[in-house]
């Protein structure tokens, strides 16, 4: 019956997806992919986002020209923007408390030597201060609107309701969150 | 004075008696298929997400993500390398790092798995909602050759505290390959969780050394043997372990320690949220899953197809029939919707059948199942979710109910009393 061999199916399928599941867990860098990580401590939520420049502005090396230097600008500034960033539910009464992005060739104008054989990545981390943690049920990303380059991101969350993973899209950017399962 | 229509339909039901009941029993093993491969889906999900809870973090062998996740908590196949008990000292003094679990698998007793750990263990693993391990007999080991067993070994092996038990080298195919010179005495049951706990002997890290302490690469060495009573002159310290279970200090923390041991120097080591990682293997399950859900729509496409055979094979004969009602003043739409009620009601009958299948089977293999794979079948009738599969049954049968009828509606309309059979 198709009962019995649940658990040598799942075990034997398990090998097969070895391979590319691997890369999940090391932190490959893969453009037009990026990664974004929640945590809820209390009512402190904490989301970490971490994405190849590339799939921001198209490029990954120091800014040559006006147009990529604007670009740069551009994207820290969405970036910056919390608001539009993420959105949580309003039942969970978020404030945003700390914006933190990290931007490479973002502040001094050029710094000597253009790396054409490594890559750059952009982080930003968005700390929000929740009196309703418990309404935490979903999370719309809006980055998929300011970086259309952006095809992917692989969310992970750990929450008090438990641990999770979800892949979203531009077409897919709202994440149940664990908790709401 | 109209027709009584459903009195008709069961009367002309009742007339091809073994062609309805093997019909019937066509789409009732059906949905018992659908229903089943649906029900089967959900319960091993939820089982698979009960088994941990309260872990942040999984440390191994640098692998798979998945394949740490399976054989260090599952049970499932087998870890690539182990990891240096220096490191998960290491990592037991980490800032960040609440309480740490290590765990020795590569013995087993009469097919359960062994696993070596600490008293921990008991203190810190917990099963779905937090459930912490509970004894239903005895304590945690304390000698080196002590033993806690899990709820089923205890169950189907019959041990309670006290009984003696002999672990075997690897998965225990090889009778030569028994520690039978160390026997181990249980001294706890553990109650029963509904995960591979149950199907564990626990004992400690430092009976893991002492039982191999003769042993090398996997046989014993000719002429070696150190009696039990001596093996407290040995360094039993642990010196590797396969995996270890970690809880943090604070929960935020976890992955900036994840990313601190996966990219960390020397020997290579691999951290995994076990919660992402389940999730992870879902992503990779759900094809088959949606492969297995297709084939079981299929089989019900088959047996409505049947229904459908059965019926239209059964028109020629009835022409006359239908033209008898058709002269007792049944209109043509009459006999439309006479058709229609037959095989839907034949459907839904099948339906009805097919659940009633599904509860007396998973009735009779849940314990089978719980006690073989872990997964807990949870008895019931139907879920919503599953009445929306049973909706779409119908509505197919509806649906494919037309052929007939329509056929039916037509011969009415042509055929005379003087019908050739």
């Amino acid at each position: 019956m198709f009962a019995m061999k649940t658990r040598h199916v799942v075990g034997g399928l398990c090998l097969l997806a070895v391979p590319f599941l691997a890369a999940a867990a090391g932190g490959a860098h893969e453009h037009g992919v990026a990664r974004l990580s929640l945590v809820q401590e209390g009512t402190t939520i904490t989301l970490g986002f971490e994405s190849p420049l590339d799939s921001l502005v198209g490029f990954e090396h120091a800014p040559r020209t006006d147009a990529q230097k604007q670009a740069l600008q551009k994207a820290r500034a969405a970036l910056e923007n919390a608001a539009t960033a993420v959105t949580l539910p309003a039942a969970a009464a978020c404030v945003v408390s700390a914006v933190t992005v990290d931007m490479p060739f973002g502040d001094t104008a050029h710094d000597g030597h253009d790396d054409h054989d490594t890559h750059a990545d952009a982080e930003a981390e968005y700390v929000f201060e929740c009196a309703q943690p418990a309404a935490l049920d979903t999370v719309t990303i809006g980055l998929f609107q300011a970086f259309p380059r952006l095809q992917r991101i692989d969310a992970e969350a750990a929450t008090a309701a438990g641990q999770g993973k979800a892949v979203l899209r531009p077409a897919q950017a709202t994440w149940s969150l664990p908790a709401a399962r | 004075m109209r027709l009584p229509l459903w009195h008709l339909t069961l009367a002309s039901i009742r007339n091809r008696g073994l062609a309805t009941v093997l019909t019937l029993v066509a789409i009732a093993l059906s949905v018992t298929l659908l229903l089943g491969v649906e029900r089967l889906r959900n319960d091993a999900r939820s089982s698979f997400a009960n088994t941990l809870s309260g872990t942040d973090l999984i440390v191994g062998a640098r692998s798979g993500a998945v394949q740490l996740l399976l054989y260090s908590v599952f049970h499932i196949g087998d870890a690539t390398h182990d990891v240096s008990w220096s490191r998960i000292d290491a990592l037991r003094s980490h800032k960040d790092v609440a309480w740490l679990v290590p765990v020795s698998l590569g013995d087993s007793h009469r097919g359960f798995r062994v696993v070596g750990t600490t008293a921990d263990f008991f203190a810190h693993v917990q099963t779905g909602d937090r459930q912490p391990l509970r004894f239903a007999a005895g304590q945690a080991f304390d000698g080196v050759f002590d033993a806690v067993v899990g709820a089923e070994v205890a169950a189907s092996l019959g041990y309670a505290p006290g009984a003696k038990i002999v672990l075997s080298h690897g998965a225990g195919e090889f009778a030569a390959a028994e520690h039978g010179d160390k026997p181990f005495t249980v001294t706890g049951v553990l109650a029963r969780t509904g995960t591979p706990v149950d199907r564990s002997v626990l004992v400690g890290l430092a009976a893991i050394e002492a039982i191999h302490l003769d042993w090398q690469g996997g046989s014993r060495i000719p002429g070696v043997e150190i009696p039990a009573q001596f093996v407290g002159k040995f360094d039993l310290s642990p010196k590797r372990v396969t995996a270890a279970l970690i809880g943090l200090e604070r929960r935020s923390t976890v992955f900036r320690v994840q990313r601190e041991i996966n990219t960390s120097d020397g020997e290579p080591l691999l951290a995994i949220l076990p919660g992402v990682t389940l999730d992870e293997l879902w992503r990779v399950v759900g094809v088959v899953e949606r492969v297995l859900l297709a084939v079981s729509a299929f089989v019900v496409a088959v047996g409505l197809a049947g229904l459908v055979a059965t019926l239209v094979s059964s028109l020629s004969a009835r022409r006359r029939e239908l033209a008898i009602l058709r002269a007792l003043g049944a209109g043509p739409g009459d006999v439309f919707v006479l058709l229609m009620t037959e095989s839907v009601l034949l459907a839904v009958a099948g339906c009805a059948l097919g659940v009633m299948l599904l509860w007396a089977l998973s009735a009779g293999i849940a314990p089978w199942l719980m006690a073989e794979h872990g997964v807990q079948l949870v008895a019931r009738f139907v879920d919503q979710s599953e009445l929306v599969w049973l909706a779409g049954v119908i509505a197919a049968a509806l649906l494919a109910s037309v052929i007939p009828a329509w056929r039916a509606y037509r011969y009415s309309l042509a055929d005379g009393m003087t019908v050739r059979m």
